[in-house]
């Protein structure tokens, strides 16, 4: 029955039985030498014996025909001598009309046992901090992608950004920071929606006012140029003003002049802007210095850049 | 081994009973891994439903070749114009848009008849296996607590209702390790399985063979892994599993006394299965090793024979000259002149 099992076993499948290249091996833990073959083989043995260590205690397990059909008491465990010479001995004893092979196999897995063991200890004295762990090459992958997730779904960008935005509303920085330019303008541009929210609920524009005109100023901040252009500085307050005026009396290249207002606004740093007169357009009388002025000056300004953005106030 | 030992009976506290049933002879039956696996094949084929590819695929259109001396291929060509499709190859399993090679039938012969006489061995093959703990374990089994092989349990178990009492029992039994194992088995399926209803993969547990279902097969049925097999009609496709031997078996007292009768012994013939006896082995005592030792054997066989006359090896006489000696003894007198001559001529000159 013996030769039957192993003969089945060998051509058949064995759930033990790890094949590499060029052997094969048995995972069953009772084996005496690992290997898959017919002398070691637990399965297809009626009468087997094995050495296993157990936190450092050597046993002799011993398997006979007759309990072969109980299997939880199938192995009997003899608890062997810490001395390796007296445990060699008791293996003797206990397998002593038992085959060659087991008995000799047994002494030399105890022997390996103890070599092992000795060795175990030598280590734990050195007291060495470093332990191999395998890399479980599927787990790693699918962590370092699960993590990569975790970082997108916390959205730690947004996070920061409405962390600090709202520190800075509530003026806990005094003073003023560096800020990248692309924020700022991002910034920005959500506040003015929110001016323009504001102002079309307002209704009229309070600041419409009729402010003297800078005389002087005027004159000496026009530039002429040698090619005949006069170059004015971009003077947001007197700009505004003429815009407004226009808006009064003349509905006159709205467009422009607005877009013009609103590239003031935008470029805080740019360059100054330039603004095309062709001569001046006879304007209305000037009164005399000591009248007061009633009328409001217009000014028809031509541009010749065209509006970069819509215009945000209507 | 043709003698037929006492199995106990376990109740569910998994305490012997003071009954013991002789082994039924099924048990003593020829394992034979070959007829098992064969049958089992065969066996399997019958569930399957036929799958085919449509009669017309491929054969829709009203193509014809153009023939030779259009500077195409002689492919069937689809006729008309007006869409991409015209002058398009069809019909070949070449073709794009073509009927396949050798389209999938429905009369394909999907099933196969089995001898009923070798049905019947293989199960009876099938049973004896599971009553070897070495097979068993081999399949992957985790028997290590169990208390006997074959595993009989009292009727009491076959009354069980509830799933609760049907697990406690399988604890206090320590078959719970085995399905333990096959609750750790549980993973997808590779390939496209998983879209077609078949997701999951799990290992098998044990069988449990009974006689009459009192709730039985309701209680254990939800267990994973855990089938559930009447005595009087028992399925190879469920004893041996893929065609290997020895799943695990777990009987109430009845259905295995009933063994005997369902299968008879090799002596009697059995009771249900008309004209059936169990198959018997060619060779009774299958121990060849112990076989060839035997006095009876070695009494019959000649003795070993000793001093094997080794041939001899002819040598050239020509070039040993030991051996030229041996067949012309004034050889050497002459070589010896011979050299002598040389000696003293160069002595002279």
């Amino acid at each position: 029955s013996d030769d039957l099992t192993w003969n089945i076993l060998l051509k058949g499948n064995c759930s033990y039985r790890a094949v590499a290249k060029a052997q094969k091996f048995c995972r069953n833990e009772y084996n005496l030498t690992g290997l898959c073959n017919r002398a070691s083989c637990p399965l297809s043995n009626s009468q087997y014996a094995t050495i296993r260590e157990e936190n450092g205690i050597c046993y002799l397990y011993m398997k006979v025909v007759e309990r072969s059909h109980y299997p939880n008491r199938l192995w009997e465990k003899v608890k062997l001598s810490r001395n390796m010479t007296q445990a060699v001995q008791q293996i003797h004893e206990n397998l002593l009309h038992w085959s060659e092979y087991v008995r000799q196999k047994c002494k030399a897995r105890l022997i390996r046992i103890h070599q092992y063991l000795i060795r175990m200890r030598k280590m734990k004295l050195q007291a060495r901090q470093q332990k191999i762990i395998p890399i479980q090459r599927k787990i790693e992958r699918r962590e370092v992608r699960r993590e990569e997730k975790a970082l997108i779904a916390a959205k730690l960008d947004t996070a920061i950004e409405k962390e600090l935005l709202d520190r800075l509303k509530e003026g806990t920085y005094e003073g003023i920071y560096n800020f990248n330019q692309k924020a700022f303008e991002h910034v920005l541009d959500n506040q003015e929606l929110e001016i323009e929210h504001e102002i079309e609920q307002e209704g009229d524009e309070p600041e419409r006012q009729f402010i003297e005109d800078f005389d002087e100023s005027d004159e000496d901040e026009d530039i002429e140029d040698e090619t005949g252009f006069v170059y004015r500085s971009s003077d947001d307050e007197s700009s505004e003003n003429e815009v407004e005026e226009q808006q009064i009396d003349e509905d006159e290249s709205g467009d422009d002049s607005e877009g013009d207002q609103v590239a003031d606004e935008e470029k805080p740093g740019s360059s100054k802007q330039r603004k095309v007169r062709f001569g001046k357009l006879p304007k209305k009388t000037k009164p005399a210095s000591g009248r007061k002025r009633i009328r409001p000056r217009v000014e028809i300004e031509y541009e010749m850049e065209p509006p970069l953005r819509k215009r945000l106030t209507h | 081994m043709a003698a037929r030992p006492l199995v106990s009976v376990h109740n569910e506290k998994n305490e012997t009973t003071g009954a013991q049933i002789k082994l039924p002879a099924v048990f003593r039956a020829p394992i034979r891994p070959d007829v098992v696996n064969f049958i089992h094949d065969q066996l399997r084929k019958n569930k399957r439903q036929p799958y085919a590819v449509s009669t017309a695929a491929g054969h829709q259109t009203s193509a014809e070749s153009w023939g030779t001396g259009r500077a195409v291929a002689r492919i069937p060509r689809v006729r008309g114009g007006g869409t991409h499709r015209s002058g398009q190859g069809a019909f070949g399993n070449m073709c794009r848009g073509g009927r396949m090679f050798a389209p999938t039938r429905v009369y394909r012969r999907w099933h196969r008849r089995v001898n009923v006489a070798q049905r019947r061995y293989a199960v009876a093959s099938a049973i004896a296996a599971s009553g070897v703990p070495a097979l068993v374990l081999a399949r992957g089994h985790v028997i290590d607590q169990l208390d006997e092989v074959p595993f009989v349990i009292t009727d009491k178990v076959e009354g069980l209702k509830k799933t609760k009492e049907a697990v406690a029992f399988l604890q206090r039994t320590n078959l719970w390790a085995d399905i333990e194992k096959v609750y750790n088995s549980k993973r997808y399926r590779a390939g496209k399985g998983k879209g077609r209803n078949r997701r999951y993969k799990q290992k098998l547990g044990p069988v449990i063979v009974y006689n009459n279902d009192g709730g039985i097969v309701r209680a254990f049925r939800n267990i994973p892994g855990v089938t559930l097999m009447s005595v009087d009609r028992l399925n190879l496709l469920k004893l041996a599993p893929g065609g290997h031997l020895g799943r695990l078996v777990v009987w109430t007292e009845t259905a295995f006394r009933k063994l005997d009768s369902i299968f008879g012994t090799t002596t009697r013939k059995s009771d249900v299965k008309k004209g059936f006896t169990l198959p018997l082995a060619k060779m009774t005592n299958s121990d060849f090793a112990r076989l060839i030792r035997s006095e009876e054997i070695m009494k019959a066989v000649r003795p070993v024979r000793k001093n094997k006359k080794v041939p001899k090896v002819h040598r050239n006489p020509l070039r040993k000259p030991a051996l030229l000696a041996k067949l012309n003894p004034y050889a050497p007198v002459i070589r010896r002149a011979a050299v002598l001559a040389t000696k003293n001529e160069k002595k002279a000159a």
